[in-house]
């Protein structure tokens, strides 16, 4: 029966393996890189650190955490897109063992930790994977369990707080990152919802909310007097942004995340299954056929004079002439995978790949490639 | 996406997440029966496998008593004692090692079942940019796309997290872990019920090392992952027991036997002695099993 001793061991072996494989498959990063960009400066949050960086010369300005310094309340891993205000950057901090996030103020010249919203002794708020926005002093938010709040960006000091109609139970979650169109803050859910509120009270303006057949996940594009919205049923939609009502919609090939990008009388889009359309204001389709990335386009693509940049989920991003879609140039970054949409600034094309060696990469507008930045 | 994994995508994960979605929406969209009945699809699937290491895990049961007359008899040459035990096996038609491999394909499926449930739970960006590419589309529409997001709470518990229940005591915030309690009780039980009785001393001391190991390993694991796997892990405990009872045809207070008989195993004799357990005569092979000469 020493057979049975050794199966024990093999056992403890197994278990031991199994715990590792189970916790491992768990603890990767929860979404990707944030970028927002001030002047010349990229402000990224990317998983263990918020970054300032000199878009031309690719020097880091500032880390938070330092690295010789204690985050405290604001330790964790960072993914939404900071909010960049005068003198101010602020940030949300999660941990990522639970997914609560804490909203955090540093100083915009050094990233010195101001404030801490809410405060240590106090319960955290709700995961944030929406990009936080910023609407002169003040910061909105949308949290992953249904809140939108509005705080006083120098301070952390919250000027209102809305949950949203059935938040709760799964539903309300707020992943989109959220648009201001003249006196509303308009923000998508993941129950399919696009809501308006009152940018001064957090009252819901909208007489009922637009309704998808997907989970509205993404970015949102506000140009002019119409609001664009990805969905995950395969469509992209215009909306009126003062009433809600929908205008247009365009059926993709598979799920449409992010917004468009929008250059003159066009919208480009990008659909999961790697196509992207060029489309009219009326949303009928400009280029002879999609043109097709070599994986999924989460990302808004990026319109830079006549010039179409987009980046895969497979870590490529493709240069395209903005008339007819025809491919230029195509550059891999794998094992990185492109899933946060590419910034131009200082006459760069700047990507953050998910995972990979590097937490940025700058090209010309070329696509040649410019600095590098490791992680 | 390198060829093992799309394989393994292919013909395993992506039917497993298709059809936990499939089973939310015909369900009532309550996630928490389509945890359940996922698990009872999959037992099902492996009732051969497992019907086989549990009627091993009986007839090995039943030669306990002939395993401890060969101890006995053969106490000081170790090595005729292992010849005996296996001639013994042989001519029962048990295999010793029977039941590991039931077991290493349980792991397998634990890691996609849970992969499974975290990813259908769309609980962050990146989990959801991998459920993009698993899920089918009929007709070229996303409809179970449709589905998402999954209503992920469950009573107190948010299926798709750690349960992180506190219950304030004088001022101190203590940890309430009901699911992971559930999961090592259930873990325990089942062990208890479907662990075999050894005479053999040092057998004895591993089985109940491991019968407390597991519960606390498992217990371990369910603390610090999603609720949703605690569920599944209930679930498959609760089913075990059941099996074993069927396939062992020991439903008539089998619980108060297989409980005494192992709180009395140094042992096989008092709970042979109280007649609950099956005589040596008994004990034999009711048929000749396949293959066996």
């Amino acid at each position: 029966m020493k057979l049975a001793a050794i199966s024990w061991k093999n056992a403890l072996w197994i278990g031991i393996l199994l715990a590792l494989l189970l916790t491992g498959c768990s603890g990767a990063g929860s979404s990707w890189p944030g970028i927002q960009v001030v002047g010349d400066i990229l402000y990224v949050a990317d998983l263990d650190h918020v970054l300032a960086v000199d878009a031309r010369s690719g020097q880091e300005r500032w880390r938070f955490p330092p690295k010789d310094g204690n985050a405290g309340a604001c330790a964790g891993a960072y993914h939404a897109a900071p909010a960049v205000l005068e003198g101010w950057v602020v940030i949300a901090a999660e941990n990522p063992g639970t997914g609560e996030s804490r909203l955090c103020g540093l100083e915009r010249g050094s990233g010195a930790l101001q404030w801490v919203y809410p405060p240590p002794d106090q319960r955290p708020l709700g995961p944030i994977f929406a990009g936080l926005i910023a609407d002169g002093t003040r910061v909105f938010v949308g949290t992953g369990d249904g809140w939108v709040i509005a705080l006083e960006g120098a301070s952390g000091q919250v000027l209102w707080q809305t949950r949203l109609p059935e938040a709760g139970r799964g539903a309300a979650r707020i992943w989109a990152t959220p648009v201001l169109s003249g006196t509303l803050l308009i923000v998508g859910t993941m129950d399919h919802r696009l809501l308006a509120l009152d940018v001064e009270s957090g009252a819901l303006r909208w007489p009922a909310p637009f309704q998808a057949r997907g989970a509205i996940a993404g970015a949102l594009t506000l140009d002019g007097d119409t609001l664009y919205v990805g969905a995950f049923d395969d469509h992209l939609y215009a909306v009126d942004p003062t009433t809600g009502q929908e205008r247009w919609r365009f059926r993709a090939n598979h799920w449409v995340w992010d917004g468009p990008a929008v250059v003159g009388d066009r919208l480009i889009v990008g659909d999961m299954s790697g196509q992207v359309f060029a489309l009219d204001r009326q949303g009928r389709p400009l280029w002879p056929r999609p043109f097709q990335a070599n994986g999924p386009v989460r990302a808004r693509p990026l319109v830079v004079e006549n010039r179409v940049y987009v980046a895969d989920e497979a870590g490529w991003i493709h240069l395209l002439n903005l008339e007819d879609g025809a491919k230029i140039k195509s550059v891999n970054l794998a094992p990185g995978r492109l899933l946060t949409a590419p910034v131009a600034v200082a006459d760069r094309i700047v990507v953050a790949p998910t995972g990979g060696p590097f937490r940025l990469v700058a090209f010309g507008l070329d696509l040649t490639e410019a600095w590098k930045l490791g992680r | 996406m390198n060829p093992i994994t799309l394989v393994t995508n292919l013909l395993f994960f992506q039917p497993l997440v298709n059809l936990l979605l499939v089973l939310y929406a015909v369900l009532g969209r309550n996630f928490v029966l389509a945890i359940v009945a996922l698990t009872v699809l999959i037992r099902l699937l492996l009732y051969p496998l497992m019907a086989q290491q549990q009627r091993a895990a009986k007839r090995m049961q039943e030669l306990q008593p002939r395993l401890q007359e060969l101890q006995k008899k053969y106490a000081k040459d170790r090595e005729k004692l292992a010849q005996e035990q296996m001639k013994l096996y042989k001519e029962a038609g048990v295999n010793p090692l029977g039941g590991c491999l039931p077991l290493l394909i349980q792991f397998p499926i634990l890691i996609a079942v849970y992969q499974a449930i975290i990813h259908v739970l769309a609980l962050n960006p990146m989990s959801v940019i991998d459920l993009a590419k698993l899920l089918y589309r009929f007709n070229g529409f996303p409809a179970l796309a449709a589905l998402l997001p999954i209503q992920s709470q469950f009573l107190l518990w948010d299926l798709g997290r750690p349960e992180r229940i506190f219950i304030p005591v004088g001022g101190i915030l203590i940890p309430l872990p009901i699911m992971t309690l559930l999961v090592i009780l259930t873990t325990w039980w089942s062990q208890k019920v479907m662990t075999p009785p050894s005479t053999d001393p040092q057998t004895r001391m591993t089985t109940q090392l491991m019968n407390l190991y597991m519960p606390l390993f498992f217990g371990w694991i369910s603390y610090n992952l999603a609720v949703g796997l605690s569920i599944y892990f209930i679930v498959t405990n609760l089913i075990s027991v059941i099996q074993f009872a069927l396939i062992t045809r020991d439903w008539k207070g089998f619980l108060v036997r297989r409980f005494a008989r192992s709180e009395g195993m140094p042992a096989a004799t008092s709970s042979s002695s109280s007649g609950s357990s099956p005589s040596p005569e008994s004990a034999r092979p009711r048929r000749k099993p396949r293959g066996a000469r």
